[in-house]
């Protein structure tokens, strides 16, 4: 006989949210790369997620929102407020117009034509203008950060942006 | 012209090698192989120019494998598939619709429920980093080799010029312009994904929420009315086929030949159902090979990753890719000026001279293991007009975090992917190699 076969995400469902389609059609505009802090806390809402917040080296905050799922969204706030790079590691592809905002049409129109060129392709990323983007990984776990360079604080080194 | 003179070279008992030479100074192998194991729990790789439809797309570093599906509990009413691309990245088998639809596979059904889900057929979104499938469900019996996984769960990616159910502006932006839909886009007629885990989504997938995420199931109502995101039951969600074999069920071994520097016209090698379950022995695990396990902490940014290290630069979301065609990480002081790509910022490396760095694997629990890695100039190497190459490699972007062990770590090497929550020990989703 097999042993029973754990589901590959541990943790116990995500709750029920009665219409959500109707409710995400409706919903304001949230969670955005260059947004300001407000739209952290309608995140947190929005994704019935727990919200942690830390102070980073550079007087600004680093507010992670953790799913139920164990998705989590780091968002990182500099001292004047703006929502300057965001870090994702999730179980499904996060929603980039949602993530993103409207650096999200950026990203699209930005992914280099070799990265057009024909296959499945398990990483994409954007260089231009102010707007970096990393995105990698597969199904059950996506990972990506994106930031703005004009609103990086200075002295924050990349790969504290996770 | 890729002709001249042949010559049959190398061997061993399950090895050989020919060899095409362009003029004098540029010789490629015309064809490697590694033909071991055989037996019913086997299968063979194939790594060349693809099917017929994706032969002027440069096709390069895809492993195929050929798939019979049938309509369940039938022996006639059957498909051959060739050219199943085969992907340890991914979880499932999706396959072209058109390849299929001649048997008439039946439909996955979604049940009205108190959620807003109306009744229909299930259809899945099914998202790639860049790109995605769009297509119904079906069931079918799967045959790998001489192994069935019965009544299993697939996806038909719908190929047909109007699909049967039109694709959702959700599933457009998710594929961010890549909609993959034909042979061409695919460059393979379907995909076989044989990762670590036995369900394509799980749980995220269960209900009709897909909080902050793009949607993945769909149920689409008979008639034409629009697709409504679902949740689907974990047991109808598309199956890694090879967790319901009757046995050899617990995860894969991929052996292929070590290649030569300018690569292969075509490289062959074996697919090995089962980790230590055949009784001849041929899916053992070595004692010379290293077990690395993936972090299983949902609450890690690293969940289901093991870290790589070249050098100073550690990239801590690393996985082992058959379905990555190169090698694929960020390191700036690699030079991306090649003549393939657009301008400088492309997606090749092109160093000088060939870069022969130790690499360190790391797993969840600290255990590591060096590797040599090889980056050619890629550049010399689309020159060859081979398609295998064991050097190629490109950027993740600068400064990604990722390591995609891609199609190049698999020539010369044996590696394991067991599946999660599979009868195994030690239990738990790792590779060994």
């Amino acid at each position: 006989m097999r042993a029973p076969r754990p589901l590959p995400i541990l943790l116990a469902g995500r709750a029920r949210i009665a219409a959500s389609v109707l409710a995400l059609a409706c919903a304001p505009s949230w969670a955005v790369l260059g947004g300001d802090i407000g739209s952290v806390q309608a995140d947190q809402v929005r994704m019935k997620a727990t919200r942690i917040a830390n102070n980073d080296a550079q007087g600004g905050t680093v507010h992670e929102i953790r799913m139920p799922d164990g998705s989590s969204i780091r968002q990182f706030v500099n001292s004047r407020g703006v929502v300057y790079a965001v870090a994702w590691s999730t179980r499904l592809k996060p929603d980039f117009a949602q993530l993103l905002g409207r650096h999200s049409a950026e990203f699209d129109a930005g992914v280099s034509a070799d990265l057009r060129s024909p296959g499945i392709k398990r990483s994409a990323f954007v260089d231009r203008d102010d707007l970096v983007v990393n995105s990698a990984g597969r199904l059950g776990a996506f990972v990506g950060r994106a930031w703005l360079k004009s609103q990086v604080p200075v002295g924050t080194r990349s790969d504290a942006i996770r | 012209m890729v002709m001249a003179w042949l010559c049959a070279c190398g061997g061993g008992s399950s090895s050989s090698t020919t060899v095409v030479c362009k003029d004098a100074n540029v010789c490629v192998a015309n064809e490697v192989v590694h033909g071991a194991p055989s037996g019913p729990n086997t299968t063979e790789i194939v790594v060349d120019s693809g099917p017929p439809g994706a032969f002027s797309l440069g096709v390069t570093n895809v492993p195929y494998v050929t798939v019979k599906v049938c309509a369940p509990g039938s022996t006639t009413q059957c498909a051959t598939v060739d050219h199943v691309l085969l992907d340890t990245g991914s979880y499932g088998l999706r396959l072209l619709k058109s390849k299929v639809n001649s048997i008439g596979l039946p439909g996955v059904a979604v049940a009205a429920s108190a959620d807003g889900t109306p009744a229909g057929d299930a259809t899945e979104c099914y998202a790639f980093v860049l790109g995605a499938v769009w297509g119904p469900l079906a069931t079918a019996d799967v045959h790998i080799g001489g192994e069935t996984a019965p009544g299993t769960s697939i996806q038909l990616i719908d190929d047909d010029a109007t699909p049967a159910h039109a694709v959702p502006q959700n599933c457009r932006d998710q594929a961010q312009g890549a909609l993959l839909t034909s042979v061409a886009s695919l460059q393979a007629n379907g995909i076989l994904g044989i990762g670590m885990v036995g369900v394509d989504c799980g749980v995220p997938c269960l209900t009709n929420t897909y909080v902050g995420s793009y949607f993945v199931y769909y149920s689409c109502p008979p008639g034409g009315a629009a697709c409504m995101p679902a949740g689907i039951p974990a047991t109808s969600q598309v199956q890694n086929p090879v967790a319901r074999f009757a046995r050899n069920n617990n995860g894969t071994m991929i052996v292929m030949p070590p290649l030569p520097e300018l690569g292969a016209m075509v490289a062959k090698g074996r697919l090995v159902f089962g980790i230590g379950t055949d009784a001849s022995g041929n899916n053992q695990v070595p004692s010379t090979a290293t077990m690395y396990q993936v972090n299983t902490n949902p609450a890690s940014p690293d969940y289901l990753y093991v870290t790589v290290q070249v050098g100073a630069r550690s990239y801590p979301q690393s996985f082992i890719d058959s379905g990555a065609n190169a090698q694929f990480f960020d390191d700036a002081s690699l030079p991306r000026a090649c003549s393939i790509s657009s301008g400088a910022q492309g997606q090749w490396y092109c160093p000088a001279a060939t870069w022969r760095p130790t690499a360190t694997l790391t797993d969840a629990a600290g255990v590591s293991g060096d590797f040599a890695l090889t980056v050619a100039n890629a550049d010399t190497l689309f020159n060859t007009g081979a398609t295998a190459f064991a050097n190629l490699a490109g950027t993740a972007g600068q400064p990604a975090q990722t390591f995609a062990l891609g199609m190049p770590f698999f020539y010369g090497r044996t590696v394991f992917t067991s599946i999660w929550g599979q009868q195994l020990s030690p239990s738990g989703p790792w590779y060994a190699f």
